[in-house]
């Protein structure tokens, strides 16, 4: 039988909305209506964090400034971005030893938020060379940074 | 005692048609869309898968496009991703997440336990 996914009315426990699990996950389970790994969605949540834009910024080695309208400084992602094969990394800024031939180094990439302003997101794209990342795509959040 | 509406399907006051829902104590008929949970009308960027998984793991979905994907390693199973993430693995040597992203899936590649992802509405390529 499959896992019900979606329930919409009484829940069980005098409460009353919509909510839809993740795959795998019965909805009607009850213990799992406030767990964000187990639903999608709960419309009995206070808060939900909304996207306001999202995209890519190519070049390395150089800032970006992503202009918005949002009014306040926003909460941000970013990851390093290889568009030629449509790889995408992690927030890490990862180190790694290059032990080709007698030479040991470091190599490293990151894509980091500089800043969060009210009116602009700045990114900077950046890697030791032979790296791969060559751009960055982010999503900047309907929420703001606490003053 | 009137109730406040928590789930609205039909035209609003102010013109939009859809599927509205508000937190609690908020009138999903009349309050203003920013105020809203979900505005199923709303084109703005949003999430549309999430979850985690392992390596070589394949996530499959078949949205028409390539997605921006937003990943997050995780030291351990059950730790929360987003804003929520583990710390303490900044300059990890070696070791790193990264998947490569198709029209039909993606093929997540880690070094860690595992990786969250949030595939967003937002194409790749323009």
């Amino acid at each position: 039988m499959p896992t019900k996914a979606v329930l919409i009315g009484a829940y069980g426990n005098g409460q009353q909305g919509i909510k839809c699990s993740l795959p795998g996950f019965d909805v009607s389970v009850l213990a799992d209506d406030d767990d964000s790994e187990r639903r999608s969605f709960n419309s009995n949540w206070t808060n939900l964090v909304k996207m306001a834009q999202a995209g890519i910024v190519s070049g390395r080695g150089v800032t970006h400034v992503i202009p918005h309208t949002l009014g306040f400084r926003p909460f941000a992602e970013v990851r390093p971005y290889l568009s030629s094969a449509f790889r995408i990394y992690d927030e890490l800024v990862y180190f790694r030893t290059n032990t080709a031939g007698s030479s040991t180094a470091n190599l490293w990439q990151h894509a980091l938020v500089i800043s969060s302003r009210s009116d602009a997101l700045t990114v900077l794209v950046a890697q030791q060379t032979g790296q791969p990342a060559n751009a960055a795509v982010y999503a900047i959040f309907r929420e703001a940074i606490p003053a | 005692m009137a109730l406040t509406p928590h789930l609205f399907m039909g035209t609003r006051p102010d013109g939009a048609s859809g599927v509205f829902i508000s937190p609690p104590g908020v009138n999903a008929q009349t309050a203003p869309v920013s105020q809203l949970s979900l505005a199923i009308t709303e084109t703005v960027p949003q999430i549309v898968l999430r979850g985690s998984a392992l390596n070589g793991q394949v996530v499959p979905y078949q949205l028409g496009f390539r997605p921006i994907v937003i990943l997050t390693s995780l030291l351990n199973t059950g730790v929360g991703f987003g804003f929520v993430r583990p710390v303490g693995n900044v300059f990890e040597s070696n070791r790193s997440s990264r998947v490569v992203v198709t029209l039909t899936g993606m093929t997540i590649s880690t070094d860690f336990t595992s990786v969250g992802y949030q595939i967003l509405n937002q194409s790749l390529e323009g």
